[in-house]
């Protein structure tokens, strides 16, 4: 039934995929379950339920009213109106939205919550994020300057 | 001659109710228009400043994308200032700047130290900035 349910799973990430240019959005709709570790490159969204592990370099996890998440979570952009239980790591963004039932931990440095959601953990900042400054005085990086009395 | 009705006394609690429930909604409406508009947001900058408000660091980030922040919403953004250089840094006062998508600055939340503070080559420090709109 699981591998089933995979499958139909996988079908539908294909389907949505093949939409004429390189964006990989993936959908795991209503009344499908996985288990296991998931890992995505763009946008995967959430209407269903998953329980384990959710991994993506930069890409966006959009958890909807309706879906369930039980799991480790370790992505770029991380927006939630549904139900989270587990500690999520965002390198760029959290969104929670005010259908949202939130349970643990949080590293990012961009926090949106919106009136009326649900969240009980804690908020701090990832050593991803701060990893993303380079070394000053060697950066050739216009975006960031450092000016040192005397120097 | 006039003949006034006397309607039954449940009539009348639900007329009183149901123009309650208009008057309060017409106060509600007046109240949404008058939030101010959500402001579009797609990055962040960190400008660290010394006693002579002379700017000492500057950085910005992007945010993974732009997001709408309305009225109904708090935005709380934490930057990390790593000092990479060979000397201390002097930190009196810090500004965290949101962004638009065309790099505009669309609000600002500031805070100083009463005395600066001192970041020694190799440390970090963590400012943090709120909104509510």
């Amino acid at each position: 039934m699981a591998r089933e349910l995979i499958l139909m799973w996988r079908f539908k990430m294909k389907l949505v995929k093949s939409n004429g240019n390189d964006y990989a959005f993936g959908l795991l709709g209503k009344g499908v379950s996985v288990m296991g570790d998931i890992r995505f490159e763009d946008k995967l969204q959430v209407e269903g339920k998953v329980v384990g592990k959710v991994a993506s370099e930069k890409g966006t996890l959009i958890i909807e009213e309706g879906g369930r998440v039980e799991a480790q979570i370790d992505v770029g952009v991380c927006i939630i109106r549904g139900s989270l239980e587990g500690n999520i790591n965002a390198r760029s963004r959290i969104e929670i939205h005010k259908t949202s039932r939130v349970r643990g931990d949080m590293t990012t440095p961009v926090l949106l919550v919106e009136e009326g959601a649900v969240f009980n953990g804690s908020v701090g900042m990832g050593q991803e994020a701060a990893a993303r400054l380079p070394e000053v005085t060697e950066s050739k990086d216009s975006e960031e300057r450092l000016k040192v009395k005397g120097a | 001659m006039e003949k006034q009705i006397e309607l039954p006394r449940g009539i009348k609690d639900l007329v009183a109710a149901l123009s309650s429930f208009i008057r309060r909604k017409r106060t509600d409406s007046n109240v949404e228009s008058q939030a101010p508009p959500a402001l579009r947001v797609a990055g962040y900058n960190l400008v660290l400043m010394d006693r002579e408000g002379q700017v000492v660091w500057t950085r910005e980030w992007d945010t993974g994308g732009a997001f709408d922040f309305g009225p109904r919403y708090s935005l709380s953004v934490f930057c990390r200032f790593t000092n990479h250089s060979k000397q201390e840094v002097e930190i009196a006062e810090y500004e965290i700047e949101l962004t638009g998508e065309d790099g505009l600055v669309l609000n600002r939340f500031g805070d100083a130290f009463g005395d600066s503070i001192f970041v020694p080559p190799g440390q970090s420090k963590v400012f943090s900035g709120q909104w509510k709109l």
